[in-house]
């Protein structure tokens, strides 16, 4: 087990009043009995809305703000604890903050980070070299940060995170801002780093794109408790069972309403709800086939976004 | 043990040498701060001079003393931020969220901080705390060095004052005018202005809450003339010093409560 969390909480004390007005403490509690697992080599999207715990409780996994109560176990260390033993464990990314000097080169930066983890100058130059070829970046490595694009920017900060070969790796919102190209690069890179290194991912991401494209599992926690962690395909299969069917034919057809829960009849085209876990989909469409001659026919899921929104207002 | 000192100082000389090599992005601003930085310090120099030249001499002032204490000043001034800038940013990194960057490294934070940046400016500072030793002294390379090693020493003094108020933060907000009035209003100005000037009330408070005896009036009279006694004070008030503002600063880290706005190293 590589992260093992029990019965975690963490709260702010907020102190209202001032000068003239009589001082109160409001306690507001940002994380409340979340408990979790991560095994090795697993990669898990840890989401909700904003607001809803993530940072903070990817903050106390990491050793960088101290629960309430509750246990974690990182890598083996307890991050409250253990914050040094853990950092040569852990690699961590935040979007929103850079871990490169931005008047200096890359490389400038790298070395920098190598000699926090403890590498000589040849090993140091020889991980540098490794991971620009893994990450495609050795045309990077001479410019100066502050001149880089936002994409390349953020490929730099992952290389960076993992100069020192984490176990596992908190990437905090890793494709914000990004267009959808870079969005595609930085998605490869993490898969390629889970699949070569063996990496544990632990993701958070307002893009349900990077979910899809990267987890197999997905945690989501809302007002500071966990309300699903399940598989994608689990969370798939019971949400994303109704697909919306279009069916056109190449003639005007005749067709009843009730038949396959219909919605919508025009002309030659037909429009329908299926259930997968109610409908056999091989008779559904044996039976549309047999009331025409079909000329094109479209199959859609709920989109993610939709599923999880629902999740969201449902448990809110 | 040993190879976690060799790792430690490997890493403080590449953390020092990255933002030397940082703050000098820009070079001809580097060479303008650094020389405006001497000439500012030079131009006290000019009024000393001109303020022996009209007084009766008072055997209790005397030029070399004013100095020295210059020299021990300027050279603690410009270790202290041309080092360890770092720490002017405490205060900053608490309020923003920036110090998760420094936690999530397996060294020490505060070093890790103070090393962060570099101040050119403050090269000027030490250049010209040893050419006005050198003016001081005639020349006397003893003295000299003694000027640098105990100026090096005097720098914890500015330290543990930004890394005392600028910890601050956690519990006050915004600590950054606190820490430069302190430093600049009291640390800098008392210690440069000779000791007897004052009278005993003020001395009381250059002894102990503002502590610039130990920063450049003592200093300066070991030099004149040497005492293991006033050495031994001078090192045990600095090392009193630095543990109350180390102490202040992992107190303040356990009551950090990180941030989420959007940040960049510089």
């Amino acid at each position: 087990m590589q992260i093992c969390v029990k019965d975690l909480k963490k709260s702010f004390e907020v102190k209202g009043g001032g000068l003239l007005k009589k001082k109160s403490k409001l306690e507001i509690k940002a994380v409340e009995n979340v408990s979790f697992e991560v095994e090795k080599g697993e990669i898990v999207a840890f989401i909700g809305p904003n607001g809803a715990g993530k940072s903070t409780t990817i903050k106390m996994l990491t050793g960088i703000i101290q629960p309430t109560c509750g246990s974690i176990s990182v890598a083996g260390f307890n991050p409250s604890v253990d914050r040094k033993k853990l950092a040569y464990s852990i690699g961590c990314m935040f979007g929103q903050k850079s871990q490169l000097y931005m008047h200096l080169t890359v490389r400038d930066s790298y070395k920098l980070l190598c000699s926090i983890y403890d590498m000589n100058k040849q090993e140091a130059e020889e991980k540098i070299e490794e991971i620009s070829n893994l990450f495609k970046i050795n045309e990077l490595l001479d410019k100066t940060v502050r001149k880089l694009s936002l994409g390349q920017r953020m490929i730099c900060e992952i290389a960076g995170s993992i100069l020192h070969d984490p176990e596992i790796i908190f990437l905090d919102e890793p494709t914000i801002g990004l267009d959808i190209f870079a969005k595609t690069r930085i998605r490869e890179i993490i898969k390629k780093m889970n699949k070569e290194k063996g990496t544990t991912i632990f993701l958070t991401s307002h893009d349900l794109g990077d979910v899809e494209a990267l987890c197999d599992r997905i945690i989501i926690i809302n007002n500071g408790t966990i309300v699903t962690d399940e598989s994608i395909e689990e969370l798939k299969s019971k949400y994303l069972s109704s697909k919306v069917i279009k069916i056109s034919y190449d003639h005007e057809i005749v067709a009843k309403k009730l038949d396959y829960n219909v919605q919508r009849i025009e002309q030659n085209q037909i429009e329908l709800i299926a259930d997968t876990n109610k409908t056999n989909i091989g008779d559904l469409l044996s039976y549309f086939t047999s009331i025409g001659n079909i000329v094109d026919i479209q199959i859609s899921s709920t989109p993610l976004e939709d599923v999880i929104k629902k999740i969201y207002e449902e448990r809110r | 043990m040993l190879m976690e000192v060799k790792n430690n100082i490997r890493y403080l000389v590449q953390a020092i040498k990255t933002s030397i090599k940082s703050a000098m992005a820009y070079k001809v601003s580097f060479l303008i701060q650094t020389i405006f930085m001497f000439l500012n310090n030079a131009s006290f120099l000019v009024f000393w001079i001109v303020v022996f030249s009209h007084t009766p001499k008072d055997a209790s002032i005397t030029f070399s003393n004013v100095l020295y204490i210059w020299a021990f000043s300027a050279i603690s001034y410009g270790v202290t931020y041309f080092f360890f800038s770092g720490i002017q940013k405490i205060n900053e990194y608490i309020i923003s969220g920036a110090m998760d960057s420094y936690l999530l490294q397996p060294k020490n934070i505060l070093l890790n901080v103070a090393t962060s940046k570099s101040s050119f400016a403050a090269c000027g500072d030490i250049i010209y705390g040893i050419f006005i030793s050198f003016i001081a002294s005639s020349g006397d390379i003893i003295k000299i060095f003694i000027v640098i090693v105990l100026g090096i020493f005097g720098s914890i003094f500015f330290f543990s004052t930004e890394v005392f108020f600028r910890s601050l933060a956690v519990w006050l907000g915004d600590t950054n005018m606190l820490a430069n009035r302190y430093c600049e209003m009291l640390l800098i100005t008392f210690s440069t202005y000779p000791e007897n000037i004052f009278k005993t009330g003020i001395k009381i408070i250059l002894y102990t809450i503002v502590p610039v005896a130990y920063l450049s009036y003592l200093p300066a009279e070991i030099v004149e003339s040497f005492s293991a006694g006033k050495l031994l004070l001078i090192v045990s008030v600095g090392i009193i010093y630095m543990l109350i503002a180390i102490k202040t600063f992992y107190k303040a880290l356990k009551s950090y409560e990180s941030g989420n706005s959007m940040a960049m190293k510089d």
